[in-house]
């Protein structure tokens, strides 16, 4: 059975450059034939040219297909650049980044890396500054929002410590529907009848998400020191959001990048990325979600 | 020639990856500044800025039609274009096929600028709500104050948003952008 696998886990682990291609060709499949907004053109024509760009050993030809596939996915970002989910901004760059790695030949990975790790160093502290100065935010009132309005973000697990959490959600349903409904001139404002626990339980998550948001800053800035346990971090951070939300594209970009800053010393964890990336789409595609945690 | 372009870009790949990682933060910058100035959405445009905010799903787009009533005295009727209204459904069900697709026309762009409301977009919106004749079921028995058709400066584009404010106990709804067109139509 392992042996199965072999030429599988030694193509993840020994062809980066490739096996980047690869991913990124799944990646951008899996957000073209998400966005409601991406132009038909490029729904069409950006997978095949990434599969030519994975198959094609010239460099040439690779960095055509991957330029035109590129600059397919930045046109529409800039065409409908308040439409367009910051999916497409990521998927956008990582194409570009990409392209340069496979120009600058042998000193491509080294490049790569470094791009990889600004990328998901920038993603962090930004998203980590925007919460913080978001007074929505760090009131717990976005948590409280989630946690009242999506009933697959931990309903059952609140169940047991909230009694007849379920039949709350479903009454602020009613309440929202009441809200959306009612006239533009009515008082617009209504009464939520909660626990005392879903503020508190808001509050945890929330400060929650700001510590882990940190800890992997932290983990990424100091990388060098930490070796595997980068990705480690990496991986258990995106299990931890999957388990959470339905973000599963944006969180294969970002084991897209895991993978991407990947070297000798830390090739192990290649196969976890790829594993993990063809788990998130893969059921990503196919509908399902494990809810691990709901 | 392409070949020279990568040969370039090869030579010079430290100094370009830089530039490509400045340009990322500086869009990143600019979508920050913009959400803090307008009411552009911080889950578009690129800014990292997702589960800071409201979702644009929590937003709602009205018009409000402003003239007389039967008494010739001021008055005025909210219609919401998204999520569409319950007679606009109706309504879009029963016209031709031309009309359908004109009333979905005016839903996808009151769709469209929850994202980024602003005067360009909402004034656009303001223009094309009032080509549309809007039966009574939306107006009742609104007039227009001036000849027999509204124009654009009588229509208000408003876009709503929806929040929770869970130590109150309250969900609420706010106004976040409103435009009413000049006299002339669009913006100055």
């Amino acid at each position: 059975m392992t042996q199965a696998f072999a030429p599988l886990r030694d193509f993840v682990n020994d062809r980066y450059a490739q096996m980047l291609l690869v991913l990124f060709a799944v990646v951008s499949f899996s957000v073209l034939v998400e966005q409601a907004y991406m132009p038909i053109l490029a729904k069409i024509l950006v997978p095949w040219l990434c599969l030519i760009a994975v198959i094609n050993a010239s460099r040439n030809l690779r960095a055509a297909m991957l330029l035109i596939a590129t600059v397919l996915l930045f046109l529409n970002v800039l065409t409908d650049w308040y439409r367009v989910a910051n999916h497409s901004f990521m998927i956008s760059f990582i194409g570009l980044g990409l392209f340069l790695m496979v120009a600058a030949e042998e000193k491509g990975a080294d490049v790569m890396r470094f791009m990889a790790r600004y990328i998901l160093c920038a993603l962090m502290a930004l998203a980590l500054v925007q919460k913080l100065i978001s007074p929505y935010y760090m009131s717990g009132n976005l948590m409280a929002d989630y946690i009242l309005n999506e009933p697959s973000i931990f309903s059952n697990l609140i169940n047991l410590f909230v009694p007849d959490h379920l039949n709350t959600l479903h009454q602020i349903n009613q309440i929202e529907r009441n809200l959306v409904n009612s006239p533009l001139t009515d008082t617009a404002t209504r009464p939520l009848q909660v626990s005392p626990l879903i503020p508190v339980i808001a509050m945890m998550l929330t400060y929650a998400s700001l510590f882990w948001q940190a800890a992997l800053e932290a983990v990424l800035l100091f990388k060098s020191k930490l070796g595997l346990w980068t990705h480690r971090i990496i991986i258990f951070f995106v299990l931890i959001i999957y388990a959470t939300v339905d973000e599963n594209e944006f969180l294969s970009m970002n084991c897209l990048l895991g993978y991407a800053m990947t070297d000798d010393s830390t090739k192990r964890a290649r196969f976890w990325y790829v594993l993990m990336i063809f788990f998130l789409l893969g059921f990503k595609l196919t509908g399902i979600r494990l809810n691990l945690i709901s | 020639m392409f070949d020279a372009v990568l040969n370039l870009i090869k030579s010079r790949i430290w100094v370009i990856a830089y530039i490509f990682m400045g340009l990322i933060t500086l869009n990143v910058g600019i979508q920050i500044y913009t959400h803090q100035t307008t009411a552009l959405t911080p889950w578009k445009g690129g800014g990292f800025g997702m589960y800071t905010e409201p979702h644009s799903d929590s937003r709602y787009v009205w018009i409000r039609v402003n003239g007389i009533d039967e008494n010739g005295k001021g008055s005025s009727a909210d219609i919401r274009l998204h999520p569409k209204a319950g007679f606009m459904v109706t309504w879009q069900n029963a016209v031709s096929r031309g009309g359908s697709r004109s009333l979905q026309r005016i839903s996808n762009a009151a769709e469209s600028l929850r994202f980024y409301p602003n005067d360009a977009n909402m004034s656009a919106l303001a223009d094309f709500a009032s080509r549309i004749r809007w039966p009574d079921e939306a107006i009742g028995d609104l007039q227009p104050t001036n000849g027999e058709r509204f124009v654009p400066s009588d229509i208000t584009v408003l876009v709503a948003e929806k929040y929770v404010d869970v130590h109150d106990g309250e969900m609420r709804r706010r106004v976040i952008a409103e435009y009413r067109p000049t006299e002339l139509g669009g913006i100055e």
